[in-house]
């Protein structure tokens, strides 16, 4: 209350000094030739207000007395100009590099020169978006700004994209960014349930282990990049200070398009279309049979394994009644009844060419006092896998009118409605790539219909309903059976948008009200029919998840020159934030009829509800003064209370500082080399709240399994059952505390060459503590584990951007390079007393899975080894089994006996990336690299692959081989010991030196994480890829004079061209948890794609 | 003052929002999760226990001791690893907190709200619950946490429970039973009596009481190979035990897919990893001409134990009948009086899975008579007894206390496991008080020898 009523008296104390101290100001912008530059923007130092030029260059703005202006226009270095004392200003803009005094969107939507700022901050602006044509507002976010990962988790259509500022700092909590659009926080998040994951895990969010299922959709994705006007990544906690909670681990500002007063009505109509291929896939070997020991054996042996005869031995007898192959039967050549050579089956003559149509179209203008903008988007995408699709459709409205000289009222609302058919992926029966890379050589998924094999039923179904994979109808589903028969839609319907009304009380003070909301109801629905592999008597989950979120900010704006030299400005405002989702899941289980996807088809159904509020309130300021333009002082401070925590922890407060010098300032600087020079440095603190309903252990519905069935669900025999506890049960925790980061950073943004040349160099370090995460406990206290305060991470890193424009020529050929590249170093220091490891996701110990464990970095890959030597050193040598009478003799020692250690860190040692952009005349040739150097992937795909025998590395089978290493084995203790004559001495003993096979027996057990250790599989992720070709010519605006078209231009480009990688599987841009914190593992990804596009672009 | 007046409109917005907000309940309110309860009666937790011991042993114990006594055959997948002896600590992360906390806690928690209320027909049921989790348990385990588990939610909490000793949890089984005994004789049941949600019984204490005489029995016979004075406790506890079929512990599942019985689940969710006709039982029962095959044969469509209903049993008259046939034996070397036992065994099993009595008739008249010497005869009787305990975890026990029937290892090299391996959680997470070096075949359970 003391707030409160602090915050009254600075409000009314203001309100009473209140005078109109305001006046009109008339101006004109041109270009240095003189011409008119339609559409400049004129905003107001320091503040939110402004407005455009018309088409003849000239605008009419109500201003503060004293106002200094801020004119920009794309491509032109902005200017101030102050309006002390006149009525009519006449700007030139001069072209050149915008990187320096560019006006960027900060917190809060408070438009700020970027020289001014004091922490790290990249614009990214609309040029630079929605090249791709996917229509993916966040993947295109990729390379763009040093310090931001981007992960697109596969080529599916509407599949996920993770991305994330810096390093995380939360082991169960979000890590992704804040995305606000036009000041309103958007939902990102993951609304997946992975029906196949371990009962519980199945859930939603930033840590669901996501491990089958389909391919999550985030929600970001639901943005048409052709409304974004700009982009503002907020990369520390120092730039989001203001935004607390939400934007703990960064933020993506995102500034929509609009239409400016004054502004002629123009349309613009941009449409693409891009042509998708399959990109890596794995490689399989074409030589060896189905079977086991060098023996064919048929599919309706149902066996799993390639490990049969070569294919030169077989034949096919010609049988028309055969209804695995048309073929015939597989037999041995010398067989009478053998008719012609079996010859191997492509078993990627599967892939389809995927279709991107995206098309948008936007009207634009105003009159004197308003403006509008008009947006339909759509995009309709089909993919690489057959019957994948995705269909977005966008509408936007947004408009802003001064109601009168002090007030203008804004608002923007945008409806989305997408529906995304999606298709099993992952550790999954279902899985599309499980069931096809495993298909042996001799066996065709489509029975002979190729690439059309989806449209054929008799190509993976028998008429008795079952079904015709190479497993006899058990085992893995046919990736035809699958794309029809375990079908999932998910349809979205949402709207967000806002409404504000900024009133300018007096020359120095503004007020601001925005109200904004965004709601949405996901509806999805996946069916597994009868006689798939997993839920083979028919299953049904419809889900329905809604969404509401609305947000509201009161903000006071006060800016004041106090003389020539100091100056400053204050913010004060208040945020209410609410959440409400109301989450309904239903299933249906054991179908009467094949193929009918309905619940009234299912023999038994259950629901459940989930319905999840939060509220957050906070009071926040906002202090800036600077001293002579040289000199930037900032100072943030938010106090926050959250619904989450106990009533006695449930609020919080943070600051922030920062300090800017710009020392090319001072007097007698030599500018001629180093044109400008700053260095900052900030402190912030940022909380995070507990997730709800976390402080209490409840009761729920009883629900329980075990790995092999679903289970139990209540109701069931003797009514309704409750549970306290389940093998998933948290203890909740009344004294949870907020969890902090501390985060320090300090930078230098230099210009050279009269800043032709710009470089940003920024260095971090961020701690964060009292981390809300569930300690795993024995399950012998009766529980999986309680929540508690506990981790300590911290993350330092170093990022870079170089902004150049090696050359300009005054006869047009210009071109500009962005240099991005950054490291990031994180670490778990500690847990919690006691705790030594906090399983993510992904698989669980013993098989590869993702872990926080103290003194190592986040979100490692942690798993079963081969045994080494020294069984704790995964670089000393690996033990050759010495014991002549065992099965791997002179190979090494059968996999996974070893200890279960840290295999490998997903986090790339640095990423980069390089965008050139060449313009000369109407041409403009665009191209961006990517760089991602190391970072560990598990190639779980591999692994089974291999032991399964359709790798193509089996192809080494039976050729003899002496494996390096040390002869030893484990004796009874797990000791390493070595053999002399029959006698068990400690250790390891002399190296290898008896040959051995490449045996079935060794690439079934140690040769591969699936029957070996997980190291085994740990490869390389790096790549270096080719993200982004493009041409374009743009008509001269002399040509189109007489046209009835402003603008006309057309662009060829390329996607995803070429990569270069070590890794030995899909792209290793790959990400089996989806957009979630569990990163590093590939099993049975769906592959991604390379694409070529036209895309027209018209104004008229 | 037309200023003022907006300005003053503006702070009434806000003032809205902060006045509301500035209520303590406006954010406790909205912390409170509405599809959950904070407090329960005993009646919703029964079922939940009951239904929570069945699945488990019916699930993963039920296939780990079905596939180590060859009674199924592991065709495909785990199962095929299991069936040759792989196993690894993290193969039962899934079996342990089935046990510890969807059966046991659950139950524990039972017990405190039972006692609390004063709802003793609940706490004596769910103490013989209890005490039925921990005999199974032990006897999979040997030593394993009971003083101090289940007490992660409690004030004075527990978060690494110490492991007690197998003997004196065999003590402590049996003071459940005690004391579940006192409850259920009790005056006064309490103002909530189980009824149908107690699907094992339906509220019957007498067969709640006599049930806890059979988990006596078992923990005597269990030790009565050295000690003829056990099986004469044996004998005294199965004498106050179950008197027909009609007393048989067993939980009868649903007829939703959801609540369906656990092997009728495994083989709907993963068909083809196991079967009954490739085992060695199956070739046995072939070989005697048993009239159980095609009740036991879960690969066919009228088994009595793959029914989407059928029940998980956990201990039958038959299996008192067994027990007494070979308590006698240890206990008075009385040959023909056990032989009466032994048949009548063998008549109440073949009776509870619907088989002739004619068909009764025939398979006694070739296997109803006992060899002549004590320990044959206890092989005979055990051989026997593990035909009746198809698919029921005590058939493991069985053999590694008596070595019948004889098995032949189903991986050369390695025998037959005769205990489970710690989970992985447990050493993850309790790594100060869970046993070390424990393989499947030491340190054994204390009865084994």
């Amino acid at each position: 209350m003391r707030k409160l009523l602090l915050l009254t008296i600075l409000f009314l104390s203001f309100a009473a000094m209140v005078q109109a101290q305001t006046k009109e100001v008339t101006g004109k912008v041109t270009d240095s030739t003189g011409a008119p530059l339609a559409g400049a923007s004129i905003n107001i130092k320091g503040s939110r207000g402004g407005t455009s030029a018309g088409p003849d260059g000239t605008f009419r703005f109500t201003v503060p007395e004293n106002a200094t202006l801020i004119i920009s226009a794309v491509g032109f270095a902005p200017q101030e100009v102050s309006v002390r004392g006149v009525n009519t200003v006449a700007i030139q803009l001069h072209a050149g590099s915008t990187a320096l005094s560019e006006v960027v969107v900060t917190a809060l939507g408070i438009r700020r020169e970027k020289r001014e700022l004091t922490n790290s901050q990249q614009a990214i602006t609309a040029d630079q978006m929605n090249r791709s044509g996917t229509g993916n507002p966040l993947g295109e976010l990729e390379g763009k700004a040093s310090g931001l990962t981007v992960i697109n988790s596969t080529g599916d259509p509407g599949g996920g994209t993770y991305i994330r500022l810096r390093g995380a700092t939360s082991i169960t909590g979000n890590n992704q960014p804040l995305i606000v659009i036009d000041g309103v926080p958007l939902d990102n998040s993951i609304n997946n349930f992975d029906a196949t994951a371990p009962s519980g895990n199945n859930s939603s969010g930033a840590n669901g282990n996501l491990t089958g299922g389909q391919q999550p959709t985030n929600r970001g994705n639901d943005i048409n990049p052709n409304d974004i006007e700009s982009i503002n990544v907020l990369k520390g906690p120092a730039a989001t200070a203001l935004y607390g909670i939400q934007a703990s681990s960064g933020a993506i500002i995102i500034t929509t398009k609009k239409g400016g007063a004054g502004k002629r009505t123009s349309v613009n109509f941009n449409s693409s279309v891009t042509m998708d291929k399959v990109g890596l896939l794995p490689k399989l070997q074409t030589r060896w049979s189905q079977g086991s020991g060098g023996q064919y054996s048929p599919p309706e042996d149902g066996g799993s394994i390639s490990w049969g005869a070569l294919i030169d031995t077989l034949a096919w007898d010609g049988a028309t009644d055969y209804p695995f192959d048309k073929h015939g039967n597989i037999v041995g050549k010398s067989n009478p009844a053998a008719k012609t050579p079996v010859t191997p089956y492509d078993r990627y003559n599967f892939f389809q060419t995927g279709l991107t149509y995206n098309n948008n179209v936007a009207i634009s203008g105003g009159n004197e006092k308003s403006g509008y903008r008009l947006s339909l988007g759509n995009l309709y995408q089909t993919g690489i896998i057959p019957r994948a699709k995705y269909v977005k459709t966008t509408l936007g409205i947004s408009g802003q009118t001064k109601v009168s000289e002090r007030l203008t009222a804004s608002g923007g609302i945008t409806y989305t409605n997408s529906s995304n058919y999606k298709v099993q992926q992952g550790s999954n029966l279902s899985g599309v790539m499980l069931g096809l890379v495993r298909t042996p050589v001799t066996f065709d998924n489509s029975n002979g219909y190729g690439k059309d094999g989806y449209k054929h039923r008799d190509a993976y179904e028998f008429v008795d309903g079952t079904q015709r994979n190479y497993r006899g109808g058990g085992g893995y589903d046919n990736p035809l059976w699958v794309v029809n028969n375990n079908p999932t839609h998910s349809d979205l319907d949402r709207v967000y948008g806002y409404g504000q009304a900024d009133f300018v009380a007096s020359p120095w003070m503004t007020l601001t009200y925005r109200v904004g909301g965004d709601v949405y109801s996901q509806n999805d629905k996946t069916a597994y029919d009868i006689n798939s592999s997993f839920l083979g008597t028919g299953a049904l989950y419809v889900i329905n998840y809604t969404n509401r979120q609305y947000n509201s900010d009161f903000i006071v704006n006060l800016h004041k020159n106090f003389s020539d030299d100091f100056g400053g400005s204050l913010i004060l405002g208040h945020n209410y934030f609410t959440l409400q989702q109301n989450n309904v899941f239903t299933n249906g289980k054991g179908f009467n009829v094949s193929g009918f996807y309905d619940l009234s088809n299912a023999q038994s159904i259950q629901a459940s509800e989930a319905q999840v509020r939060k509220r957050t309130m906070a009071f926040y300021g906002d202090a800036e003064l600077n001293y002579k333009k040289m000199l930037f002082l900032s100072i943030t401070a938010r106090d926050e209370t959250s619904s989450t925590l106990p009533a006695a922890n449930n609020n919080f407060f943070y600051p922030s500082v920062g300090l800017g010098w710009i020392f090319s300032e001072l007097p007698d600087f030599n500018k001629k080399v180093l044109s400008f020079g700053k260095i900052r440095g900030s402190f912030a603190q940022v909380g995070k709240d507990a997730p709800p309903y976390s402080l209490t252990t409840p009761f729920t519905n009883a629900v329980f399994a075990d790995g092999f069935t679903s289970g139990i669900t209540f109701p069931a025999a003797g009514g309704s059952g409750s549970q306290i506890s389940s093998a998933i049960a948290v203890i909740g925790n009344p004294n949870l505390k907020p969890e902090r980061t501390n985060s320090f950073e300090g930078g230098i943004d230099l210009g050279f060459l009269n800043n032709r040349i710009m470089l940003n160099a920024t260095g971090y370090y961020s701690k964060s503590t009292d981390g809300i995460m569930p300690i795993s406990l024995p399950f012998s206290t009766g529980f999986a584990g309680k929540l508690v305060n506990g981790p300590t991470i911290t993350n330092k890193g170093i990022e870079l951007t170089l902004d150049g424009t090696p050359v300009q020529t005054s006869y047009g050929l210009k071109w500009n390079v962005i240099v991005n590249w950054s490291r990031n170093v994180s670490k778990v220091v500690s847990l919690y007393p006691g705790i030594q490891s906090f399983f993510m996701g992904g698989f669980g110990a013993g098989e590869a899975g993702i872990f926080a464990i103290p003194g190592q970095p986040f979100g490692v890959i942690y798993g079963s080894t081969t045994p080494h030597a020294d069984l704790n050193n995964l670089k000393s040598p690996l033990l050759i089994d010495d014991r002549p009478t065992s099965a791997t003799y002179a190979q090494p020692l059968s996999g996974g006996v070893g200890p279960n250690l840290v295999i490998g860190n997903p986090a790339p040692d640095w990423i980069g990336s390089v965008i050139s952009n060449l313009t000369y005349k109407g041409f403009a040739f665009g191209a961006q690299i990517d760089v991602r150097h190391g970072g560990a992937l598990w190639n779980g795909t591999r692994g089974a692959l291999a032991n399964k025998g359709t790798a193509n590395e089996t192809s080494n089978r039976y050729q003899t081989t002496t494996f390096k290493g040390l002869l030893g084995h484990l004796d009874d203790n797990g000791n390493v010991v070595h053999s002399e004559n029959g006698v068990n001495k400690p250790g390891p003993g002399a190296a290898n030196t008896v040959a051995s096979t490449f045996s079935q027996t060794y690439w079934q057990n140690t040769g591969n994480s699936f029957g070996g250790g997980q190291e085994t599989d740990i490869e390389n992720g790096g790549f270096t890829r080719i993200r982004q070709i493009s041409l374009s010519y743009e008509l001269p605006k002399a040509v189109l004079k007489k046209s009835p078209f402003t603008m006309l231009s057309l662009t060829a480009f390329a996607n995803n061209l070429h990569v270069w990688t070590k890794y030995d599987g899909v792209d290793p841009e790959t990400s089996l948890g989806g957009p979630s914190n569990v990163q590093g593992l590939d099993y049975f990804n769906n592959p991604n794609t390379k694409s070529y596009g036209l895309r027209l672009n018209v104004g008229f | 003052m037309k200023l003022l007046h907006k300005i003053a409109f503006l702070l009434l917005i806000s003032g809205l929002f902060i006045t509301s907000a500035c209520k303590k309940s406006f954010f406790t309110d909205a912390n409170t999760n509405p599809n959950v309860l904070n407090n329960v009666t005993p009646n919703l937790l029964l079922p939940t226990v009951e239904a929570a011991l069945a699945y488990t042993q019916g699930g993963d114990i039920s296939r780990y001791s079905a596939l180590l006594m060859q009674q199924m055959y592991g065709a495909n997948s785990q199962s095929q690893q299991y069936y040759i002896y792989n196993f690894n600590p993290g193969n039962f992360d899934n079996l342990w907190p089935d046990m510890y906390t969807s059966a046991l806690e659950n139950d524990y928690t039972l017990i405190k709200i039972s006692d609390a209320g004063g709802y003793k027909a609940y706490g004596g049921i769910a103490r013989i619950i209890m005490a039925y989790g921990l005999q199974i348990s032990v006897d999979l385990w040997g030593d394993i946490p009971y003083s101090q588990a289940f007490r992660g939610n409690a004030d004075d909490a527990v978060f690494h429970p110490v492991y007690d000793k197998a003997t004196a949890l065999y003590d402590s089984v049996a003071a459940l039973i005690d004391a579940g005994t006192a409850l259920l004789q009790a005056s006064g049941a309490g103002a909530l009596t189980p009824s149908a949600d107690d699907v094992i019984y339906g509220g019957d204490a007498a067969k709640w009481i006599k049930f806890g005489h059979a988990i006596k029995a078992r923990l005597a016979i269990h030790q009565s190979k050295s000690s003829a004075a056990m099986a004469s406790t044996a004998l005294a506890e199965i004498a106050q035990s179950f008197t027909s079929n009609d007393d048989n512990a067993a939980y009868v599942f649903g007829t939703t897919q959801t609540s369906a019985n656990s092997w009728y689940q495994f083989y709907r969710d993963r068909p083809g990893d196991e079967n009954f006709t490739s085992s060695t039982l199956a070739a046995t029962l072939t070989a005697d001409h048993d009239p159980r095959y095609s009740a036991y044969n879960m690969d066919g469509s009228a088994s009595y134990f793959n029914q989407i209903n059928s029940p998980v049993e956990l201990i039958t008259y038959d299996e008192l009948l067994f027990m007494s046939a070979e308590a006698t034996l240890r206990a008075s070397g009385n040959i023909a009086s056990a032989q009466g036992l032994y048949q009548s065994a063998i008549t109440a099993d073949m009776t509870k899975l619907g088989i002739p009595q004619a068909a009764i008739t025939t398979y006694l008249a070739t296997h109803g008579t006992l060899p002549v010497t004590v320990s044959a005869a206890i092989d005979t009787v055990a051989s026997q007894e593990y035909i009746a305990l198809f698919l029921n975890p005590e058939a493991w026990t069985l053999w590694r206390r008596t070595g019948s029937p004889a098995l032949v290892t189903t991986a050369p090299g390695n025998a037959i496991p005769r205990r489970l391996l710690y989970p992985q959680t447990e050493i993850n997470f309790n790594g100060e008080n869970v046993p070390s070096g424990v393989t499947l075949y030491s340190p054994k359970i204390f009865w084994d020898n």
